[in-house]
């Protein structure tokens, strides 16, 4: 085990705001999975998801003295990334929309091969199937879809994701809901086809 | 769906992410074995987490850390930050004893010392804020207009007890200010600067703090009151506007919202927020994008925080961040007028909230008006629309945009028409009067992708510009740093992240301008 996996974010936070650049690497190689995964959930493409992340980490790095220790490094981090999100959403409402399809294969996240214990079709429904899930999550605004991926794919629980988005509990939950309403909506929509008829 | 199934749903996702208590869920199962309809829809929620879950996040791409690291270089030290507004202000982070949302650790010693000198100095301050408070008001130690009154409700009356008390911490600090140099006013944090421009005299640390906004959360913390424990995040300077959700966090968790007083007020912001909406529709579906703006006072934002609380799930969920967002922000200047005349000092609005009781800060704002003009002998001025463009109110830099028409500051010709529809729309608002925006042209309507919000604050000048094109906002700051040249003493320009640490973007993340302006 490395020493830096010794020290705590406090510690890293406070060295690398003395200009340690090896303490915030450290903090970056801790969080970067965490912010990046989020982001690209959030704005389903992989090259806006890494600028968005870079910028987020940037960020953090200029505005370390405003780290005030109130509040987890990462729940701090999220925040900004939470912004940096939201300043480019506005900017994308601006511009022209050239954004990924579906049918980018870059952008396709997720697809792996087939366990050993299933065969091919039962693979191949599988990643069908999660393919719509996430064409699914992707309908979804961006507030129910920030709370579907924090809880479903993060795995936080309420109360985090409550600090972490800055909401009561309470309105995590109607939104959960809310999301997760649309969810099921949206699949059915997706499964039945345009026509009604049975795509999945 | 009906209520009952919208009721069954959430009782399924409760028990889905396991949030019952061990009676309920005994109770849930037996529902579950007794209704086979109950039973198949938690299936199928079930189903849909699962499938939901399957899809991991992806890992951060592996140059993706070097390219992080690369881009320090470019960067500047840490701590070269201003006023960025994606930096979040974590004295409004709710549940700051939450459960850490990772493999993380609380801030040790020096922050807890730091926490407990502000808690101490906050209750002398106040102490001292409530006597003053009673002796000014003439009400004596026996309690005078509150205990007159019969409130409602004890949250009720520590809600408002919590405003005058702030309030208060404003006018010890107005007075604290008052030894400097005629001409010149003293900052909360420290520091004396100039005298304000275009005759005004009396620049406020007062108004300088309650007006600062997004984007300068720094000096603005440092200039916040001591608070006492609890409430500090209530009582901390304005913040980001994305962070008034997380400032009503800690308002339902800590301070219970008095039910009657806000009812009172719901209607009347709910209304604004449907207008809002509508016109922020209008404004984007021309295509504009969403500006912030500032937050006018601590107690407006404290108001639209309760407020967005109802608001928050029923009408302005679904709009996205960016709407909520300006909703908010709007919603809170607009909510600076009913509170009372961000002209008037503290005492005073507090005198005339006082005796007049329901009387809002709009109806009293029109009275003073009318009755300045009056006593001036000329015109009555407009109340509402547009604001005088001379008088003590109103204090600006000519240079940047010019009345009567023709417009002719180089921000208003670099902006363009685009502007004006906008801006317009914003200073329709008699609530705007206290911030000396300057209308830029009242009868263009035309559109164009670009918002512009001039604001001038007593000695502080502050310009939000979102803009569109990035030929054009290469104009606007040449521009903007020929002005910093020629007329002010301080321009600070906030450029998109990429291009200041001069990382080749592979996209442009964002093309906003924060332009703050102080002499």
């Amino acid at each position: 085990m490395a020493a830096s996996d010794l020290q705590t974010d406090t510690h890293l936070v406070e060295q690398a705001s003395a200009g340690d650049r090896e303490a915030f690497s450290e903090l970056v190689r801790r969080h970067q999975d965490f912010v990046y995964g989020v982001i690209q959930r959030l704005v389903s493409d992989r090259d806006r998801a890494a600028d968005l992340t870079q910028e987020t980490f940037l960020r953090a790095w200029r505005g370390l003295h405003h780290f005030s220790g109130g509040a987890a490094f990462s729940t701090w981090l999220y925040r900004i990334a939470r912004n940096v999100v939201i300043s480019g959403a506005r900017y994308d409402a601006a511009r022209p929309k050239i954004r990924a399809s579906l049918d980018d294969e870059d952008n396709k996240v997720g697809v792996g091969l087939a366990a050993e214990d299933e065969g091919p079709g039962t693979h191949a429904h599988r990643e069908e199937t999660r393919e719509l899930v996430r064409a699914a999550i992707e309908t979804l605004g961006q507030e129910q879809r920030e709370v579907v991926v924090l809880r479903d794919l993060v795995g936080k629980s309420y109360e985090e994701i409550s600090e972490l988005v800055g909401v009561p509990v309470g309105t995590v939950r109607s939104r959960l809901h809310r999301a997760r309403r649309e969810l099921k909506r949206e699949l059915e929509r997706l499964i039945e086809g345009p026509d009604g008829e049975h795509a999945a | 769906m009906t209520r009952q199934d919208g009721h069954d749903d959430t009782l399924l996702q409760d028990a889905l992410d396991g949030r019952l208590t061990g009676d309920e869920r005994a109770a849930f199962e037996r529902a579950l074995a007794d209704d086979p309809a109950l039973a198949a829809r938690f299936h199928e929620l079930e189903d849909l987490q699962r499938q939901t879950a399957s899809l991991a996040l992806e890992p951060a791409p592996d140059a993706l850390r070097d390219s992080i690291l690369g881009a320090l270089d470019d960067a500047g030290g840490p701590g070269t930050a201003g006023r960025d507004p994606a930096l979040p202000d974590l004295f409004a982070i709710p549940g700051g004893d939450a459960p850490d949302s990772g493999a993380t650790d609380r801030a040790p010693g020096p922050f807890l010392g730091l926490g407990y000198m502000r808690v101490a100095a906050g209750f002398i301050v106040l102490f001292f804020a409530a006597r003053i408070l009673m002796t000014e008001a003439g009400l004596g130690a026996e309690g005078g207009h509150f205990a007159d009154r019969a409130p409602s409700s004890r949250a009720e009356a520590a809600l408002e007890e919590r405003l005058v008390e702030k309030r208060e911490l404003m006018t010890l600090d107005r007075e604290s200010g008052s030894s400097a140099a005629p001409g010149a006013s003293v900052r909360p944090g420290g520091g004396v600067i100039g005298p304000a421009r275009g005759g005004i005299s009396e620049s406020s640390d007062v108004e300088e703090e309650q007006w600062e906004g997004a984007g300068s959360t720094r000096r603005a913390r440092k200039a916040a009151p001591p608070a006492i424990e609890g409430e500090e995040e209530e009582l901390a300077a304005p913040v980001a506007a994305d962070a008034t959700v997380m400032r009503l966090t800690v308002v339902n968790r800590q301070n219970p919202v008095p039910e009657p007083w806000l009812r009172a007020q719901e209607g009347l912001v709910r209304n604004q927020a449907l207008a809002f909406n509508d016109a922020i529709n209008r404004q984007q579906s021309a295509g504009f994008v969403t500006a912030n703006m500032i937050a006018p006072t601590e107690e407006a934002w404290q108001q639209v925080t309760l407020l967005s609380a109802k608001l928050d799930d029923e009408a302005l969920a679904s709009r996205g961040f960016a709407q909520f967002a300006m909703t908010c922000d709007l919603l809170a200047a607009d909510s600076a007028t009913t509170l009372g005349s961000p002209t008037a000092s503290p005492a005073e609005n507090d005198g005339e909230r006082a005796r007049s009781g329901a009387t809002t800060g709009r109806a009293k704002a029109d009275e003073r008006k009318q009755r300045e003009a009056e006593e001036r002998g000329g015109r009555t001025p407009r109340t509402r629309g547009v604001p005088p463009a001379t008088g003590t109110g109103w204090i600006g830099n000519p240079a940047l945009f010019q009345r009567p028409d023709p417009p002719a500051g180089p921000l208003y010709r670099l902006l363009g028409e685009g502007a004006i529809a906008r801006v317009d729309t914003l200073l329709e608002k008699e609530d705007w009067e206290g911030l000396n925006v300057r209308r830029v042209d009242p009868t263009a309507t035309t559109t164009a992708s670009r918002v512009a919000i001039e604001m001038q604050v007593r000695d502080a000048y502050r310009v939000i510009i979102v803009t569109g094109p990035t030929e054009r906002l290469n104009a606007l700051l040449g521009a903007l740093e020929d002005l910093e040249k020629t007329h002010l003493s301080t321009v600070e320009i906030v450029r998109p992240p990429a291009r200041e640490a001069k990382i080749p973007p592979r996209r442009p993340l964002d093309a906003f301008v924060l332009l703050v302006l102080e002499p």
